[in-house]
């Protein structure tokens, strides 16, 4: 997998399937906060909780909506902790 | 004539070299070799696949994702002719097959193998896209197969603008800038296979930064030409979709490319009426947009 930003919107190449996906300015910041944070949904949390004004449920919820939506596209494996 | 930059020395045709003396030096030597047996050399072979029209395969003594810059390779077009890149040397050899014809040496040469020796040298990217220019300032057209790209190339052309690509361009990346590195004086505003098409006087030579691309997108023939900035990943979209060349062990390098240029080259989807009647539109469209950024 590579990511590289581009006008602030974080454009992604999957090496196997050669396809290529665009992350808008949320999704953009979920994403780095995933890479900064070697992948640890719990800290990463923490971390979009400091950036926006959301509720926790929610952004919890849409995390998870996230992730999955990686998970489908074949961007991201989870692991249980 | 530069082609990519290059000055090209056609030693057994020189019907198709310039008329200035080129000093030893300074040019690529296309020459041909009469007695080599191309399946003597024991090179790997790739498989058997189409291009332009004809069938063709790579020969190179080391696979292309291992070999070192400067490395020798060759490509076989089926009964027509084989050319060998000799990297140490830095010349263009070939051989002659069944069909041969100079127009088709010259056809393979400038269209094909010199953009893929250039690639491969990493001298410069290759696009495929059609370019202009407006203004002393270089655009360039992309589009899908068909998509208009020669039509609109040919139409600036008419109008006296200078040509710097029918079909492919190379790019040269100098710190943040992008430069359009002229291909060859030729357009073809015909679908016809294996040909450079029309010869043109006006062609520019001189590298200069792009200014802007124009990915065109066909619309109904009554809808209003409309033109619109593209922003993240549409915009590496633009370039990654032109790529000229799509060797499998390039595709990271060519990504983290395309998404270095596409933070620093303006790009707009201009939606085209698909009328040849409302073509001056477009035109005048881009004409004045381009001179507007």
């Amino acid at each position: 997998m590579f990511a590289q930003k581009v006008d602030g919107e974080m454009v992604l190449l999957d090496m196997n399937t050669e396809n290529y996906f665009g992350l808008d300015e949320v999704g953009t910041a979920i994403w780095q906060a995933i890479e900064e944070n070697n992948g640890e949904l719990v800290k990463v949390l923490e971390v979009l909780l400091e950036q926006y004004d959301v509720e926790e449920d929610v952004l919890k919820k849409d995390l998870l909506v996230f992730v999955d939506r990686l998970v489908e596209s074949g961007l991201v494996k989870v692991d249980e902790a | 004539m530069l082609i990519f930059n290059q000055k090209l020395l056609f030693v057994n045709e020189p019907q198709f070299n310039s008329v200035e003396p080129l000093e030893r030096t300074e040019y690529i030597e296309v020459c041909e070799f009469s007695t080599l047996d191309v399946h003597s050399l024991g090179m790997l072979k790739t498989k058997w696949f189409p291009m332009s029209g004809q069938t063709a395969r790579y020969l190179t003594t080391v696979p292309f994702h291992e070999a070192p810059k400067g490395f020798s390779w060759a490509l076989e077009i089926q009964d027509v002719l084989t050319l060998f890149w000799d990297g140490v040397e830095r010349k263009i050899r070939y051989i002659k097959s069944e069909h041969y014809t100079p127009e088709r040496l010259r056809f393979w040469v400038l269209h094909t193998f010199l953009p893929l020796v250039l690639e491969l040298e990493r001298q410069y990217r290759i696009l495929h896209v059609g370019s202009v220019e407006v203004a002393g300032k270089p655009i360039l057209f992309s589009a899908l197969s068909f998509g208009g790209k020669s039509t609109l190339a040919d139409y600036f052309l008419q109008k006296g603008h200078k040509l710097l690509s029918d079909d492919s361009l190379g790019i040269e990346k100098r710190d943040d800038s992008y430069y359009a590195v002229p291909s060859y004086p030729f357009h073809r505003p015909f679908r016809k296979l294996e040909t450079l098409g029309y010869y043109t006087e006006n062609f520019e030579t001189e590298i200069k930064p792009v200014h802007a691309v124009y990915v065109l997108e066909k619309s109904a023939r009554d809808e209003e030409v409309e033109i619109i900035e593209l922003k993240g990943i549409e915009k590496f979209k633009a370039f990654h979709y032109s790529s000229f060349i799509d060797f499998d062990f390039m595709k990271k390098e060519r990504f983290e490319y395309f998404t270095e240029m596409a933070k620093y080259v303006p790009v707009y989807r201009i939606q085209i009426p698909w009328n040849l009647k409302r073509l001056h539109e477009v035109y005048e469209a881009i004409v004045v947009h381009s001179q507007k950024i």
